[in-house]
């Protein structure tokens, strides 16, 4: 699966990991989620691969948080996901992702998880020779 | 900075031990670990669980039960993690706890209780619970583990990125114990292998997985 980048203009942690995907030459797909507001399922993908769910994505530092009078301890995560799809601007970004790794905000070193890595199976006496150096 | 994949059989308590070991290796590392626990169901994982619970009965009636509940739970826990990881391991392992050390049967009832007792989302579970995303994430998961070369339930998948040279991931097989878990995680890939024969588990294979 192509890398995934959601960003939204004027953001200078999304530029940055644009560069970087760039720089690396990592293929990735953009999407600026304030102009392509994500649907329901598009979050749940995004949550299946958080820690904690919805308070890892959701920006309390943004103005629309504090309008919505949202309180995290009581909300249900259905609610949330509902409010999430109806303003974008409730989510942190950038957001990258790929079939099994997800990253919020820009960070030199997490992001170096996206480094493609093709696999190769070696058999136990290679391993071994390998260890017998 | 570590990665840990998992991939297990969501009915398992070999599973469950593997899970455990993955969460005592997380907590007593000093380096970020971003560790994840994949379903993993193919023709191999239902014989294996065929032979560990009931071996005499080798029919196709049988086989297909255990498909289908090995299906169904690898499901639940899919919609349980819609709502984060760290909730939706909590369901797969009270669910694999339920299962194996309080011998529940695997049945709606259960899965209700479980919900309720993890904090998950109960309308949220139910909608998910089944549903085409649900299905969609599953298969994706069927393919990371095709991508990794997984055969076997628990089989773990290793990346140290703390080495810039180690271009590759540990695939570890029969990966339950924790001491060769750790060992991997340590890249003393001699200490793992002592450990491993010490376990006395001649199915114990370390694969190296490289560029």
């Amino acid at each position: 699966m192509t890398v995934q980048l959601y960003t939204s203009s004027s953001n200078a942690s999304s530029r940055k990991a644009r560069a970087w995907f760039r720089e690396h030459d990592i293929p990735f797909t953009e999407r600026n989620i304030m102009a392509q507001p994500l649907s329901q399922d598009e979050v749940k993908r995004l949550l299946r691969l958080t820690e904690n769910g919805t308070e890892d994505i959701v920006s309390t530092r943004a103005k629309i948080f504090g309008k919505l009078k949202i309180d995290l301890d009581t909300i249900s995560t259905g609610k949330l996901i509902d409010l999430i799809a109806q303003h974008p601007d409730l989510l942190k970004r950038p957001i990258m992702f790929d079939d099994k790794r997800l990253q919020i905000g820009y960070n030199e070193e997490e992001i170096r998880r996206f480094l493609p890595r093709k696999t190769r199976q070696l058999e136990m006496e290679k391993v071994r020779a390998r260890l017998a150096i | 900075m570590l990665e840990i994949y998992l991939f297990v059989n969501p009915l398992g308590d070999h599973c469950l031990e593997a899970e455990r070991s993955v969460l005592k290796v997380a907590n007593e590392e000093q380096a970020t670990v971003h560790y994840q626990f994949l379903p993993l169901l193919n023709l191999h994982t239902v014989e294996n669980v065929m032979q560990h619970y009931c071996p005499a009965q080798h029919n196709l009636t049988t086989r297909n039960n255990i498909f289908q509940t090995i299906y169904t739970a690898a499901l639940d826990y899919k919609a349980a993690l819609f709502q984060g990881k760290r909730r939706g391991q909590e369901f797969l392992m009270a669910l694999q706890e339920a299962l194996n050390s309080q011998h529940e049967r695997y049945t709606d009832e259960l899965i209700q209780q479980l919900v309720i007792q993890t904090g998950l989302d109960m309308e949220m579970f139910h909608e998910d619970r089944q549903s085409k995303l649900a299905v969609e994430s599953f298969e994706n998961d069927q393919r990371v583990a095709n991508e990794m070369k997984i055969q076997k339930h628990p089989s773990a998948v290793i990346y140290d990125y703390s080495d810039p040279t180690q271009d590759y991931g540990i695939l570890l097989e029969d990966c339950h114990s924790y001491e060769v878990l750790k060992q991997v995680c340590h890249g003393n890939y001699a200490a793992a292998l002592a450990a491993q024969d010490a376990a006395k588990h001649p199915q114990h294979n370390l694969h190296i997985l490289q560029n």
